[in-house]
């Protein structure tokens, strides 16, 4: 097997870069050509692999950190080509890789030679994660507010795989991968005050070469990408109440071609009459989101109502509420209530919520219950309260893995747990003192 | 929701440019280190190119924090001022009144007085070591209540957050508002319920950082006085303190000459090394393990060569630490390139 190398130091340049350049490979049918790896100059963990083909033809990157040990791969080109390109993601920083190029059966099964490639180094800004436990496997997408904020995605291990610093002085709560697979999208926006008039959607490219933004004024905390590509981010929405401003909430659609349409509103739902006003936090204070494509339907969580609605995506009707100030849902009398709950998930006849503060004291908890959407009732099946106690009065995210782990968020202390249904605490991450996260979006596969 | 990085070393440029033509190595290197190092480059072979720095060469420090602690009433409002406040933790002249920009008042529910002081030399506090972070700007004020703390616009509720129960409370002063940033002065509050006091004056810093660092031991760095000088620390496993060496928080580099200085007189002001230098040429990184020392710059020129009768030393620092502390400190001994 023959290996190239080529290290180009870093000197002043803000990252260590590897190039790889091979010509004239490959041991099928379709010869490959020009074979190129090359370091991201903007992320030092992802590595652009490229090649020619002399015949159209698709392939995918093989890869791993010992040599013959090609352990991950790209997904195969959807598309035949003659020239070609595809982001290795999921690595490490400082760390060397083989790579290869296959072609797919169907083009021969051709391999290229193999390229050993190091990945540069951090930057300095990002903190520290330690990490404790095992028996983790996701990766976990998520927003670091502090210092430094900005999205990172990192591995199972805890180790940093991907980064972007936001140097908007806005804080960052929620960043998803895009749905093509080509970016990442996060919010840059402001919950603690007023929210920010240069508030915005910003989406970069997985190997950093390009940035873009939606300016969407007043975002709140959460957003979700549709199967379409449409974006729904919550909205602070202000309208008079009693000769004064006053903050309730909608969503607002960002459809592929960038039209902007606000397709709910608190307002058309909920009377502030009726449900009444928080004095500080103004009144609705919608602080997480989901979309249910079967049913075209969003779940938004009401902060100041302590109650979490779904609502039609066509009609704008809110069909329902769970706990709280509008809940229609009768909770059993001896489940516990959330108070001021953050994320949720709605799963197999239960749903998960992050409850801020329905505990006694300055403590936070995850609450699970069953929950019949048909007859409308829920009930207490599950908790869990850390010991000693956490306290997350903003932010907090959880979510149920397959083994029925769960996943528990607490963002305000830079914290994750993986907590295993009989309580027990098998993996963590702690951020540097200074970091808070924001919601963690999971995922097994970092390619779409 | 965030606490703070105390901060960011000072970075004072003094003096002229080295001066030039004198016979290298430095006396200091020749005399206390019993270095064979010589002009010509006699017995000694100068580095230069590319300088893998090893752990060898690093020096050695014991430091420790002792931060003062003041009691007061639990549950009650506090007079807080810091006019008496004219040095900082590293015993510089300070201006209360122009150089503290913010007051943070940060809460440990679970640590100990001392186990914040060792977290903060170690660098090893978490973000889930604190459950309550206020602030106060101070703009241009020396004085101010403890109820006119906030956090994000949110008031402190002063007999719910700070109380004798509530854990260790860290009173952090510093330079600039950006959170992390700048410390010039930590202070602990003690909420007693037995006291009945409610002044706080934060007094000045000298003492609070106490440090022995031993430049003696350490392999020193023979270097050649002219060509290029790329130093790389990409084997350093050891950082001064004898800890796992956390080489992405490497973000400065600082190249120190001393005129006439022994490594005596640097090892007695450690935490002046700064504002002793003749000339100082720093280098700011975004990233990776080695830097160019031809990029690092006195303010007015790029660094071009060793000269002069003094004493030259190659720190790595880590601005955002809360240990001031570099990370490495080499004695560097410039020799004439052999022939």
């Amino acid at each position: 097997m023959k290996l190239h190398t080529i290290d180009i130091p870093m000197i002043v340049l803000p990252f260590f870069s590897s190039v790889v350049s091979v010509s004239g490979c490959g041991s099928g049918d379709v010869a490959i050509d020009s074979l190129d790896a090359r370091v991201s100059e903007a992320i030092s963990t992802v590595v652009t692999v490229s090649w020619n083909t002399d015949t159209e033809a698709s392939g995918y990157v093989e890869y791993g950190s010992a040599d013959g040990a090609f352990d991950q791969a790209t997904p195969v080109e959807l598309v035949p080509a003659l020239e070609h390109s595809v982001h290795v993601l999921g690595l490490r920083a400082n760390t060397d890789y083989f790579m290869r190029v296959v072609l797919s059966d169907e083009d021969g099964g051709g391999v290229s030679e193999t390229m050993l490639v190091t990945t540069g180094g951090l930057p300095v800004d990002l903190p520290t994660l330690t990490v404790s436990g095992s028996g983790n496997d996701r990766y976990m997408v998520l927003p670091l507010i502090g210092t430094t904020t900005g999205p990172v995605i990192v591995d199972p291990e805890g180790e940093y795989v991907w980064y972007h610093i936001d140097d908007s002085n806005l804080d960052v709560y929620r960043a998803r991968l895009s749905n093509d697979g080509e970016s990442l999208l996060y919010n840059a926006a402001s919950v603690s005050g007023d929210p920010a008039a240069d508030s915005r959607l910003v989406r970069v490219a997985l190997d950093g070469s390009w940035e873009s933004t939606i300016p969407i004024p007043l975002l709140a905390h959460d957003f979700v990408e549709l199967p379409d590509g449409t974006i729904a981010a919550i909205v602070v929405e202000y309208r008079d109440y009693e000769g004064a401003d006053l903050r309730g909430d909608s969503i607002v659609e960002v459809a592929p071609d960038g039209t902007q349409t606000t397709v709910w509103s608190a307002w058309d739902c909920y009377d502030p009459d009726v449900t009444g006003v928080d004095p500080e936090y103004g009144w609705t204070f919608a602080n997480a989101m989901d979309y249910d494509p079967d049913e075209d339907a969003y779940y938004l969580s009401l902060r100041n109502f302590s109650s979490i609605v779904k609502i039609d995506r066509t009609s704008g009707e809110c069909l329902w509420a769970l706990g709280g100030t509008v809940g229609t849902v009768s909770i059993t009398a001896d489940s516990d209530i959330f108070l001021h709950e953050h994320q949720f998930e709605f799963r197999d006849g239960a749903v998960l919520v992050f409850d801020n503060d329905g505990a006694s004291g300055t403590t936070s908890r995850v609450l699970e219950y069953s929950f019949d959407e048909q007859a409308g009732t829920a009930e207490q099946i599950w908790s869990y309260t850390p010991d000693p106690s956490i306290y997350s009065w903003v932010l907090g995210d959880v979510a149920r893995m397959e083994n029925g782990d769960t996943f528990v968020t607490w963002s305000v202390k830079g914290q994750v747990e993986r907590v295993s249904q009989d309580l027990q605490v098998g993996w963590q991450l702690n951020t540097d003192l200074g970091y808070a996260l924001g919601f963690d979006t999971l995922e097994t596969d970092l390619y779409k | 929701m965030q606490s703070s990085r105390p901060r960011r070393f000072t970075v004072l440029h003094s003096g002229s440019g080295p001066a030039r033509g004198m016979c290298l190595p430095t006396l200091a290197g020749t005399l206390l280190l019993g270095s064979l190092a010589a002009c010509g480059g006699d017995d000694v072979e100068c580095e230069s190119g590319t300088i893998l720095l090893q752990d060898s060469n690093n020096f050695n420090y014991q430091g420790s924090i002792d931060v003062p602690s003041i009691t007061t009433a639990s549950a009650m409002d506090l007079d807080i001022c810091w006019e008496q406040l004219v040095s900082d933790i590293q015993c510089h002249d300070l201006d209360p009144l122009e150089d503290i920009d913010n007051v943070a008042l940060i809460r440990f529910p679970q640590l100990s007085q001392e186990d914040v002081e060792y977290g903060l030399s170690n660098d090893s506090l978490l973000q889930a070591d604190i459950d309550g972070y206020v602030e106060y700007p101070t703009q241009g004020d020396t004085c101010t209540n403890l109820s006119e703390f906030t956090f994000f616009g949110t008031v402190i509720d002063v007999p719910e957050q700070y109380n004798e129960e509530g854990g260790t409370y860290l009173l952090l002063l510093t330079t600039g508002t950006e959170v992390g940033v700048g410390a010039r002065m930590l202070t602990f509050l003690e909420p007693t319920s037995s006291s009945d006091n409610t002044t706080v004056d934060i007094s000045a810093g000298c003492g609070v950082l106490d440090f022995e660092a031993d430049l003696h031991s350490m392999e020193t760095l023979p270097i050649c006085t002219d060509g290029t000088w790329t130093v790389d620390w990409s084997e350093l496993t050891l950082d001064g303190l004898g800890n796992e060496l956390e080489s992405d928080n490497i973000d400065h580099v600082m190249l120190g000459f001393y005129e006439g200085m022994t490594v005596d007189d640097l090892e007695a002001q450690f935490l002046d090394l700064e504002l002793m230098a003749t000339t100082l040429y720093e280098l700011d990184l975004e990233g990776g393990s080695s830097a160019d020392l031809g990029q690092a710059s006195d303010g007015t020129s790029y660094f071009s060569g060793f000269s002069g009768d003094g004493v030259w030393i190659l720190a790595l620092q880590c601005s955002r630490c809360y240990n001031p502390a570099p990370l490495f400190l080499t004695v560097l001994e410039p020799a004439e390139p052999a022939e």
